[in-house]
């Protein structure tokens, strides 16, 4: 489950790699807090943590560590080495994960006191190496850089499943299909579906009008009603079927949008390139700048709330929407505001 | 119970001026409401109960295409229950109180759904913490 590839402890980020950084390093993000925006830690710009991965990559057949650091007496530690830099990794038996546990420079002819050997002969003889090892924090990290990768893994399928239920029904017709849980083998067999999916794509041809309707029906199963996940396949499906945001309606929980004739036979296309590419389908927000009551917009703008605008359409506010083109509909019905 | 009585054959050059006139309200609450008037003067309606028996039904083609929908999209949910319907004969009737109603909840659900699209990243989070709660 877990990338067995070595990755930095924060305390080595934070204490031992001071230097050495290829751009600004991430004192900047630790210091701020914002620790997710650092991960995958093993991508992180230090050539300690870069020659950690060749020397512990995700193939244990490509293993290329020095040998172990002999004063190391309390866990087994590999030493790396690049140019001056000097590494200690360890290895999680319970994961097979590698830890940068240690980093330091080579000083002194390995004289000096504070030589990368000599710490480290210090630090196992007085058993502060044990404080090395990774935290409950670190481990958290590990945590949620696999959920990350579990989840795009989880969104693409979903993507996929949605492109093979529109491929057979873009002209018309009903598919089903059920979302499972992103890690079923964890969870109870009874409960590994999170929800099942009807899909309806009904031409609408009047005398006056014509257009494709795609109506989804999303049943979320048991405890996942309201799970994060649940609402997390839901925009997924959304985007995957038809991406521009405002187009989506949604009554008594079901999901429609209007798209002119022939647009979901294009979007087919569009998603058989996506599913080849192993990318994800990006949401178009509304191309237009909406006109609304400038009280609600205030309030609106600050509480990340959804005001109505004169043409009906919901949006959240944002700043930028001076860039976007004026709203036709909501300029024609100020037009037709009283002066 | 509150009724609104409508007068009967209104012509249609009329219908028009008050859907007119309700275009040009500044709140798109009121403006909605303004149109469904000038509907059921179209529809020629008479009385309006906004709270209990209905007084006037309308077809599932009339009810689709006032709600901007499919009849499939229209029939499920008349299937599933969200929209209350009785039959004459075969066919349904849906009681405009109910479709007000449906019209309500719908607005609801659409703000939910573009402040969903609008913090898909706090969603996102949420799921990732989800999952990494369970390794």
């Amino acid at each position: 489950m877990y990338r067995r590839r070595s990755r930095p402890t924060l305390r080595v980020l934070i204490e031992d790699l001071t230097s050495g950084w290829n751009g600004g390093g991430p004192k900047r993000l630790i210091d701020r807090g914002a620790l997710h925006d650092l991960l995958p830690l093993s991508e992180l710009s230090h050539p300690l943590i870069v020659k950690a991965i060749e020397a512990f990559g995700d193939d244990p057949q490509q293993d290329s560590p020095e040998g172990r650091i002999a004063s190391a007496s309390l866990y087994p530690s590999w030493e790396i080495k690049v140019a001056q830099w000097r590494g200690a990794v360890w290895r999680d038996e319970s994961t097979s994960v590698h830890w940068l546990v240690a980093g330091g420079l080579a000083k002194g002819g390995h004289q000096d006191h504070e030589d990368f050997y000599k710490v480290v002969d210090r630090a196992h003889r007085s058993g502060a190496a044990r404080a090395w090892l990774p935290t409950d924090q670190d481990v958290r990290l590990l945590k949620i850089e696999t959920a990350s990768a579990i989840d795009l893994g989880w969104q693409l399928d979903i993507q996929r499943m949605a492109y093979d239920a529109l491929r057979g029904i873009a002209t018309g017709g009903e598919c089903e299909f059920d979302v499972p849980h992103p890690v079923p083998a964890r969870i109870k067999p009874a409960e590994r579906t999170l929800a099942h999916v009807t899909v309806v794509v009904e031409s609408v041809r009047e005398d006056d009008v014509s257009w494709d309707e795609v109506v989804v029906e999303i049943a979320p199963t048991g405890r996942w009603m309201t799970d994060p996940l649940t609402q997390q396949a839901t925009l997924r499906l959304l985007v995957s079927l038809h991406a521009p945001e405002q187009d989506w309606d949604v009554g008594d929980g079901i999901f429609s949008a209007k798209v002119d004739p022939g647009r979901l036979q294009g979007r087919c296309d569009e998603l058989a390139a996506l599913v080849e590419r192993g990318e994800l389908a990006e949401p178009v927000p509304g191309a237009s700048a909406h006109l609304a009551h400038r009280g609600h917009l205030a309030e609106k703008t600050i509480n990340g709330g959804a005001v109505r605008a004169l043409c009906g359409v919901f949006f959240v506010p944002r700043q930028d929407h001076a860039s976007l083109p004026a709203c036709p509909a909501c300029a024609g019905a100020l037009g037709q505001l009283p002066e | 119970m509150p009724t609104l009585h409508l007068p009967s054959d209104v012509p249609l050059d009329d219908v028009a001026a008050v859907e007119q006139f309700a275009q040009s309200a500044s709140n798109p609450d009121m403006r909605d409401l303004l149109l469904s008037i000038a509907n059921l003067l179209r529809d020629g309606v008479e009385v309006v109960t906004l709270n209990g028996v209905d007084t006037h039904a309308l077809t599932p083609t009339e009810v689709a295409r006032r709600l901007g929908m499919s009849r499939t999209h229209l029939y499920k949910l008349l299937d599933r229950g969200e929209i209350p319907f009785h039959r004459v004969g075969r066919d349904r009737r849906i009681a405009i109180e109910d479709v007000v109603a449906f019209e309500a909840r719908r607005q609801c659900e659409k703000r939910m759904l573009a402040e969903a699209f609008a913090h898909r990243d706090q969603t996102h989070a949420a799921a990732v913490d989800a999952i990494a709660d369970l390794l």
